[in-house]
């Protein structure tokens, strides 16, 4: 292996670590534990989004489909009695069947219609849940979710894994496992056929590349995930509700968006820096809570105009920045700033 | 209040909402179609207008005095929006940046509002009383002038476009964005334009629905999927496009739920959209 | 059997008739120019073959193969391989990567193994590696494979889009003004290219070009192209000669005659 390899590999090893080693830290505080398992759950709706830019698409409609996911989970444990873990499983496959379904339209438009069509569909999957009352509850919302309750761990004995100290590793592992999926996939085969996709797709399509094909892959592969992170919601907050300004609004599309660019659309782990850094600077001022999202949405706006690497990218961001200064002090005027150099 | 009523009633409010949609879709479609954009923050702009006039009226100005200051500051805002957020910047992907910086756009707006004048719904002032006789049916004069001004601000859009230099310019640059720049249009004098235009639009409509029904911080979201919706129908910079589409959003929304249930009904736009992108990609009325 | 025949091919846009009842046949080996005034259709033409649009009537047969649905990647696996008017390069990747792009049909690439494999094995392939090298020296890039794309000249940028379309190892190289831009220098090395991947690949050519005098030295035969219409078929030299070619192009290209 690469010297790079180790370096990744270590990263990931060390992550796995923190996040088991966590509760610990944290001497089992219940609210905290509560706040990083939603934090690892949005991280993994995130990494769904950033899945999506590999095909140069700005998906926002990953919430629609955590909503699906969300609210098939909940119906397959409490109308159809399946226990917790064939139906994460099951729920996101259906997720997954949904995008399937609809993506030869949404694939063939690009750009901004496919935003457009993103968002579109977000919020009908919401409406839909608003409305569906049988199923869902509707506008009143849907109690009692269950989650996966006590089971056996070997070598420590049952455990209730419905208290939320205990749903953290749930949450943790299912979502460590999803991005190490996510992750295979971009060092893949596949992820150089979406990088030529999106670097040019008419000339993939002419070397022989399935293009829509290749984005339908993609797409549903994010959505699956994307589910999967609904359905780890569903059984983590128990009640549901597909009110406009709930997690299933427009606004939870935008704060995923934020989220990805602050901590950097072009890294693996910018999703997983952008959540947990906005999310603890709005715990810190959870006193404050109606400023949170002028706040947020003031970092984004900075971040997209000054940082477009985001927090990630930093170091290669100053090595850019003073690359051009050099360039400048040399009287070379018009450089591209946006540091992409070659390798020569 | 007989049967009929009801029904010419419900049938006034949704023309009503209709004209409002489409003058959400007009701005939108100039903003996209001249600037390259996606605006996500156009509903928060029509929000923003409707509250413009509602502290407006507050301060002792009459309601129409009080919209079309209110539009005016829309405008100068978009101006300023385009100027110091929008304008693109080289090496980066201008898709994602508009989409970045608008949703960041929304979030500070609804907040800033919901700190200063609370979540609590407001109202203004009604457009005018009383009622008219149509077919024998009371209908409120609000929403007929609701309707008219819609009209109006259409009317008089269309023939800016159509018979000014600027309109003309705007139309060109819309159309081919390198080719009218060749041609000595200055671009970003045009995306300028659009936005100042475009947020007059969403205030006039976020005033006229502000007048017909009430304010508060999230009414935004509404009317800018609906406007999204029938720029995507009826094709990109298109006002003929944007005409048809609110007319056929209109009758998906009026009709669609007198025969299904409202679960059903409210996948009809979405299915509705990706028929039409099927087998028309660039909307009803959009060219190759 | 020809190599490709389409027959009476046409391509409206809106109420305009861009290609117009054209019929075309290429044979195995041949270099065909497609010439014409500026919107004369030819790029149209050449769209309709690689399957970038879909054509409004008419029929297009490929080795025996009716393609005139088919999407272009299905083309593209029958043995056509497009190279763009401007330069379609995947504007992210080196030299190397953007072969290696291009060898995709050469690489074992159904969606399991897509999805199993993984990118550095793929790219450590020696029979790959040494096939988009030979490429490479092919179209004298050897000096600049770790370059990224976009860094190189326009001229070197062509070349390599020529290397990228051949990864794929075609029957039949759809090529689309492969000289606009280029200085005498350049275009003599390009056209030696294209003579040489015809001659010692046995790939099939053709071009679309705007030169008359490049496309006299390369082709052995020539189609002439007039609003959408197809003029004159015939040896280059006749049909640059003949008076209805002249009288299309007069005002236009003075020299050509």
């Amino acid at each position: 292996m690469t010297k790079r390899g180790w370096t990744k590999l270590l990263l990931w090893v060390g992550l796995v670590v923190i996040a088991f080693a966590l509760p610990t830290i944290l001497r089992r505080d219940p609210y905290w534990l509560t706040v990083f398992c939603l934090l690892a759950i949005n991280t993994l709706l995130v990494s769904s989004l950033r899945s999506v830019t590999l095909i140069n698409e700005i998906s926002l409609g990953q919430v629609g489909f955590a909503v699906i996911g969300a609210y098939a989970h909940a119906a397959l444990m409490m109308k159809a009695h399946i226990p917790f873990w064939p139906s994460l499983i099951l729920s996101s496959l259906f997720s997954a069947l949904i995008a399937l379904a609809v993506a030869y339209p949404f694939l063939k438009v690009k750009g901004i219609y496919f935003s457009i069509l993103t968002l579109l569909t977000a919020e009908t999957f919401r409406l839909v849940a608003y409305y569906w009352t049988s199923m869902t509850g509707g506008s009143l919302g849907l109690t009692g979710v269950p989650g996966p309750g006590k089971q056996q761990v070997p070598f420590v004995g049952e455990v209730n894994f419905d208290r939320p100290a205990n749903y953290y590793y749930i949450a943790v592992g299912v979502v460590l496992v999803a991005l190490l999926i996510l992750y295979w996939l971009e060092r893949a085969y596949i992820s150089f056929q979406w990088r030529a996709i999106r670097d040019d797709n008419l000339l993939a399509g002419a070397v022989g590349i399935n293009v829509i094909g290749y984005k339908t892959i993609n797409f549903v592969i994010a959505a699956f995930m994307a589910g999967l992170s609904g359905a780890l919601f569903a059984s983590y907050q128990h009640n549901l509700s597909p009110d406009t300004t709930s997690r299933f609004g427009v606004s939870m599309s935008i704060y995923l968006l934020v989220y990805m660019v602050v901590g950097g659309k072009d890294y693996f782990v910018g999703p997983l820096m952008g959540t947990t850094v906005l999310m603890l600077i709005a715990e810190a001022t959870r006193s404050s809570q109606q400023y949170q999202p002028m706040i947020t949405g003031a970092i984004a706006i900075l971040v997209i105009l000054f940082l477009p690497m985001g927090l990630v990218g930093i170091p290669k961001q100053v090595r850019s920045w003073r690359r051009v200064k050099r360039l400048r002090a040399a009287g070379v005027d018009g450089v591209n700033p946006a540091g992409k150099e070659g390798k020569a | 209040m007989s049967s009929l009523d009801l029904w010419l009633q419900a049938t006034v409010n949704g023309i009503a909402l209709g004209w409002l949609y489409v003058l959400m879709a007009l701005g939108l479609t100039l903003i996209l179609s001249i600037m390259g954009i996606l605006q996500l923050a156009h509903g928060e702009i029509y929000m923003l207008g409707a509250y413009a006039v509602h502290y407006l009226v507050g301060r002792g100005l009459g309601l129409y005095p009080a919209i079309a200051t209110s539009m005016f500051i829309m405008a100068v805002l978009g101006i300023i929006l385009e100027r110091g957020l929008f304008r693109p910047r080289s090496g980066r992907e201008v898709v994602l940046c508009s989409i970045v910086i608008s949703t960041g756009l929304t979030l500070i707006l609804t907040s800033a509002i919901v700190v200063i004048f609370g979540l609590y719904t407001k109202s203004l002032p009604l457009l005018a009383t009383g009622s008219v006789e149509i077919f024998g049916a009371a209908v409120p004069k609000d929403r007929i002038l609701a309707i008219g001004f819609s009209v109006l601000a259409l009317v008089l859009l269309y023939l800016f476009l159509k018979k000014t230099r600027l309109g003309l310019a705007m139309i060109a640059s819309a159309q081919n964005r390198e080719g009218s720049f060749l041609k000595g249009i200055n671009p970003n004098r045009m995306s300028m334009a659009a936005m100042a235009i475009g947020c007059a639009l969403a205030a006039l409509a976020g005033a006229l629905a502000g007048a017909i029904l009430q304010l508060q911080p999230y009414m935004g979201a509404l009317p800018m999927i609906k406007g999204l919706v029938i720029i995507v129908l009826g094709g990109l910079g298109s006002i003929p496009g944007a005409l048809i589409g609110g007319l056929i959003l209109g009758l998906i929304d009026g009709i669609v739920p007198v025969f299904f249930s409202p679960a059903v009904a409210s996948v009809g736009p979405l299915v509705v959209v990706i028929l039409v992108l099927l087998f028309r990609p660039k909307g009803l009325l959009g060219h190759d | 059997m020809s190599l490709l025949e389409a027959s009476q091919v046409c391509k409206n846009f809106g109420g305009l008739a861009a290609v117009n009842k054209v019929d075309l046949v290429v044979e195995e080996g041949e270099i065909v120019g497609l010439i014409g005034p500026n919107g004369a259709g030819k790029s149209t033409l050449l769209n309709l073959i690689d399957g970038t649009l879909r054509v409004s009537s008419g029929r297009i047969v490929f080795r025996g193969h009716d393609i005139t649905r088919y999407s272009p990647h299905r083309r593209a696996r029958l043995g056509i391989a497009r190279v763009f008017q401007k330069n379609a390069l995947f504007r992210s990747m080196t030299v190397l990567e953007n072969v290696l792009a291009g060898s995709y049909l050469r690489t074992d690439h159904g969606p399991l193994a897509a999805l199993t494999r993984t990118l550095d094995k793929v790219r450590k392939d020696p029979g790959l590696l040494d096939r988009c090298h030979e490429l490479l020296e092919l179209v004298g890039l050897t000096d600049r494979t770790h370059e990224l794309c976009v860094n190189l000249p326009h001229g070197s940028q062509r070349e390599l889009c020529v290397a990228v379309a051949l990864a794929s190892n075609p029957t039949l190289l759809l090529l689309d003004e492969p000289l606009t831009g280029m200085n005498a220098e350049e275009t003599a090395s390009m056209i030696r290219i294209i003579k040489e991947i015809n001659r010692t690949r046995g790939t099939t050519v053709l071009v679309v070009e705007h030169n008359v005098r490049a496309v006299l030295g390369l082709c052995a035969r020539a189609v002439v192209l007039n609003y959408g219409q197809k003029l004159v078929e015939g040896s280059p030299r006749e049909c640059v000669t003949d008076p209805a070619v002249i009288e299309a192009y007069l005002g236009t290209d003075a020299d050509v005659a």
